[in-house]
């Protein structure tokens, strides 16, 4: 993978997870799929940074996590979205929104 | 608190992240499948991009806290397991950070009682002690008055309570035998003050410390205990002392303690301005004996204290200008602990300062065997290394090693201390005050425990540094053997040789300043001979001897009785023995000075004798005549002097014949003799102006009785104690103790100081010689392949020899140098402890650099002589 990306990730990769993860109870292995489709395969996640950061939300009271089965029949652990979760996305969201936007005016005016 | 618990379940946890993590390759792999990738193909492709199943556990792990705590507890079993594996290394450094932390521990423990902690009374910062000084005759520390001390408890805004004490001997006289009991006489708010309340009964009221009052007593804890059984009915009852019955009123708590008077009073009685051997005369006119107590109130210091005090003082002499201790006396205020400790302050922190070289040698000695140790491992470690372990993570578990060595060390340290501290109490009483309250406590544990871990980071941070670093390459290709970091672990260790030898050279210096001061101060001529002389301290009770004539008379037949024995050579008695902390000044002026009165006038020290005195303590008459049977009451009054005063006073004269005024009395005082002088307050303080005169005409009540006799003590006091009880039935005699104990214990402090320095510079050289001796066995080691080649080459036994001493005595050398240097400038500080002795002594320094010569240069040739036996052959196949 592309060195560069993987630097640009790795400072967004919680945010992106929140926001995968609140779009409905998701397992790991789902969360990368999903990043990489719908990034268009921009985004390639490691499982090596996948699980720590997974974790690391958990911890931090951002997901929670069940067991439960798949519909292959497995038993998969589950993510969601907690209350605080949701409100840490948000503010996340906002900063990035204004990141981007300064970034822009930076490009367009630095000619 | 996730990580709590996840430490606890770690096992579930970690299956938990297994079946994630399974679960998410088989997905991977399933898809593979459907894409069409054959089963084992897509299952290694799966594998691949997934990374090393365990990698991503260890990542995982690192996230959390619990992590922390798990990879201590893991290099804790492993480090233990290490430390099996070689004994003799973990002994021997065990051992020698058992001796480094134990002795810190021990004299930590009594630099926290006797400096830190606070005195047993509540909100001691409070307590203060007021005395007087006189500024004329630069006399400190003296006695306050009764008047003044009235003064202040009626007219301090500062202070919250005040009372003063003054000890006295008693004679309680139970089961028919008479005992000399310790006491003292209080007045104002004494127990107050010390916020001490009696445990039982009551303290004292107003009315029975004002003239007239009731015969009452406080006694303490131990003495009921030991002479009433502790029967609660004894407030009220009536016990004899000195003839007279006193009322108990009130007994102390166990756990009072009064660590300023040695021994302890028992009984506290009220009216100390009722002193039998002063009067009341001289008392209410400003005659100062008593130690003051005062608690300031909350909120204030002693500076402003004094400053109060200094205005009390002023408006006193202004108020009573023809008291004694108006003019030219100050109102001193001290804190009450600097009072006790501040004496020994500078002996404790020479203490201090040589166990923290001492624990300093250790840990050099224990760095340097690890940095051995070190090329041992180095195989070890860079198998590890090359298996992924990070840098920091090796050097914690290095670090983890060096602190079990610590801890057990530490522990082994502790429990010595503890029990060698328990021979303290085997000291005579008062050479360190509050000697019962020294254990190891809690904060000399913290204390230790700290030393555990600074002394873990001392030795083992440089060895963990250096062992962890290395190219990897070199060491796992080679052998092993004789790499260069091998040769980087040696220079260090001879760098930590030389450390050691300097800070030995200091401890040594200082041990071998302090020792030769102390013989100094014993080889000062005391004034006096005291082989062979016996001492009984002895008081008349005034109730039993109202009139001088009848405490004269006493003592006259007693010194009668006793000099008949036929086992004693002479025997006096002397109101003031020497070097006892006793003394008594009074003001006098000799012939032809105007007398300008008392409070004004010179102070003379004084002393009542019989006129056997200077023959039993063998002070030598210089000029004129000792007193005689002429010198009784009603005849001449006479007078003799010493050397000092007759210079001072009569310089270039003869002073036989002139005479002295006694400024309070008016009495014209004949000089008759005059003697060699006398170190009174102490051998290391000066000679101070004495003045003698006759009991017979001068009768005091509380004299000791000086025995000289060449036989045994014992039947000799049982003799003399059957002489006294002759005379009268209830007289006791207490403190009976030889001169030589005396003199003994007025130089127990320098004496203490000098031995345990001196024998912690013993320890610091012997661990220093086991430093050397380890570092060059270490190199001889090293070299052995290039010995056996010298050989081989020609080289005969006496040239290894001098080759391996060479390479260890120039350490030494470079090391005894830069030790000279330093205790030039480090010496300069005990200057405050030395007796007729510089701080650049060069005899001491001299004797010093060559005893650490000899010393290094036995631990030395040990190595060097096995060296020079090394078969050339073995040398040359030794890779």
């Amino acid at each position: 993978m592309n060195e560069d990306r993987s630097e640009f990730l790795k400072g967004t990769l919680d945010m992106l997870i929140l926001k995968i993860v609140a779009l409905g109870p998701i397992h790991g292995y789902a969360i990368s799929q999903r990043i990489k489709q719908i990034s268009k395969d921009f985004f390639h996640i490691q499982q090596g940074s996948l699980y720590p950061a997974l974790h690391r939300l958990e911890d931090r009271g951002w997901l929670k996590a069940d067991w439960k089965e798949t519909d292959t029949g497995r038993e998969a652990k589950f993510y969601s979205l907690t209350a605080k979760g949701r409100k840490q996305l948000e503010s996340e969201m906002r900063t990035w929104g204004r990141l981007a936007d300064a970034v822009a005016l930076i490009l367009r005016t630095a000619g | 608190m996730k990580w709590l618990r996840r430490l606890f379940h770690k096992s579930q946890a970690d299956r938990q992240l297994d079946s994630e993590l399974r679960f998410h390759l088989d997905e991977q792999v399933s898809e593979y499948i459907a894409a069409g990738t054959p089963p084992d193909e897509a299952r290694r492709h799966a594998r691949l991009e997934f990374g090393g199943l365990d990698q991503v556990k260890e990542e995982w792990h690192d996230v959390g806290h619990a992590r922390l705590v798990e990879t201590f507890l893991q290099d804790l079993r492993y480090g233990l397991r290490m430390l099996r594996k070689s004994p003799g290394f973990t002994i021997v450094a065990v051992l020698t950070l058992a001796l480094g932390i134990g002795v810190n521990t021990a004299i930590f423990s009594i630099v926290d009682v006797v400096l830190l902690q606070p005195l047993p009374y509540p909100d001691s910062d409070q307590l203060v002690v007021l005395s007087s000084s006189n500024i004329s005759q630069g006399v400190k520390g003296l006695g306050v008055s009764f008047p003044k001390l009235e003064r202040v408890a009626e007219r301090s805004h500062t202070i919250e309570a005040v009372g003063a004490y003054f000890p006295i001997n008693s004679s309680l006289t139970t089961r028919g035998a008479p005992e000399q009991i310790p006491a003292a006489l209080t007045t104002g708010a004494f127990f107050k003050a010390l916020r001490v309340t009696p445990s039982t009964g009551r303290d004292f009221l107003p009315e029975e410390d004002r003239e007239g009052g009731a015969n009452v007593a406080i006694i303490s804890d131990g003495f009921w205990h030991s002479h009433f059984g502790g029967d609660p009915g004894m407030i009220g009852k009536a016990i004899p002392v000195d003839g007279a019955p006193v009322t108990i009123v009130g007994i102390l708590p166990p756990t009072f303690k009064f660590p300023f008077q040695q021994p302890e009073p028992d009984v506290w009685f009220p009216r100390a301005f009722d002193v039998p051997t002063l009067g009341p005369t001289r008392v209410h006119s400003g005659a100062g004996y008593l130690t003051v107590y005062a608690r300031m109130k909350q909120g204030v210091n002693a500076t402003r204290e004094q400053a109060e005090m200094n205005a009390l003082n002023q408006g006193y002499a202004k108020d009573f200008p023809g008291f004694v201790d108006s003019a030219n006396y100050l109102l001193d205020v001290t804190p009450l602990k600097e009072g006790l400790a501040g004496p020994l302050r500078a002996s404790l922190l020479v203490l201090l300062a040589a166990v923290g070289l001492v624990l300093l040698i250790g840990c050099t000695n224990v760095a340097s065997l690890l940095l051995a140790r070190a090329t041992a491992r180095e195989r070890e470690i860079a198998v590890r290394r090359a298996l992924g372990a990070s840098r920091s993570r090796l050097v914690r578990q290095l670090l983890t090693e060096s602190f079990v060595l610590s801890c057990l060390g530490g522990a082994i340290g502790i429990a010595l201390a503890a029990a060698s501290l328990r021979f303290l109490r085997l000291l005579p009483a008062g050479v360190l005050p509050r000697v019962e309250e020294i254990q190891v406590n809690a904060s000399v544990l913290c204390f230790s425990v700290f030393l555990c871990v600074l002394t873990t980071i001392a030795f083992g941070l440089v060895p963990s540094l250096q062992e962890s670093r290395g190219d990897l390459h070199a060491i796992l290709k080679e052998g092993g053997r004789g790499s260069s970091e091998g040769r980087k672990g040696g220079r260090l260790r001879s760098v930590l040789v030389v450390a050691e030898v300097t800070v030995a050279a200091v401890l040594a210096t200082g041990a071998g300043l302090l020792i030769k001061s102390f013989a100094n101060l014993v080889n000062v001529n005391p004034g006096f001979d005291s082989r062979g002389v016996m001492t009984f301290a002895m008081g008349l009770p005034p109730t039993r001897y109202p009139q001088v004539a009848q405490q004269s008379e006493l003592y006259r037949r007693l010194v009668e009785s006793v000099e008949a024995l036929p086992a004693v050579q002479s025997a006096a008695v002397v109101s003031h023995l020497p070097l006892t902390g006793a003394i008594r000044f009074v003001y006098f002026c000799p012939e032809e000075v105007v007398c300008q009165g008392i409070g004004k006038d010179p102070l003379v020290s004084i002393q009542q004798i019989t006129p056997d005195y200077f023959k039993t303590m063998r002070i030598p008459l210089l000029r004129g005549r000792v007193f005689d049977e002429r010198d009784i009451a009603g005849a001449n009054p006479v007078v003799i002097i010493n050397q000092f005063t007759a210079e001072h006073y009569f310089p270039n004269q003869n002073p036989i014949g002139r005479h002295l005024l006694q400024s309070r009395e008016r009495v014209q005082l004949e000089i008759v003799g005059v003697i060699g002088n006398v170190k009174f307050a102490g051998l290391n303080t000066p000679v101070l102006d004495e003045m003698y005169l006759p009991q017979a005409q001068s009768p005091f009540a509380v004299m000791t009785l000086v025995v000289r006799s060449d036989s045994n003590p014992q039947p000799l006091v049982a003799a003399i104690r059957q002489k006294v009880l002759e005379l009268d039935r209830d007289l006791p005699f207490s403190n009976v103790s030889s001169l030589t104990e005396i003199v003994s214990t007025s130089v127990a402090q320098p004496r203490l100081t000098a031995e345990f320095v001196g024998v912690f510079a013993a320890l610091a050289l012997s661990l220093t010689a086991v430093g050397i001796y380890g570092v060059l066995a270490y190199f001889v080691t090293q070299r052995t392949h290039e010995i056996g080649i010298r050989m081989a080459l020609g080289a005969r036994h006496a040239d290894v020899l001098k080759l391996v001493l060479a390479q260890g005595m120039r350490l030494v050398l470079i090391g005894l140098a830069v030790g000279f240097i330093a205790s030039l400038g480090v010496m300069r500080l005990l200057t405050t402890l030395l007796v007729g002795t510089t701080a650049s002594d060069p005899f001491t320094f001299a004797c010093v650099s060559v005893l650490l010569f000899l010393v290094a240069l036995v631990a030395c040739y040990v190595p060097a002589w096995r060296a020079m036996r090394v078969d050339p052959l073995v040398g040359l196949r030794y890779e």
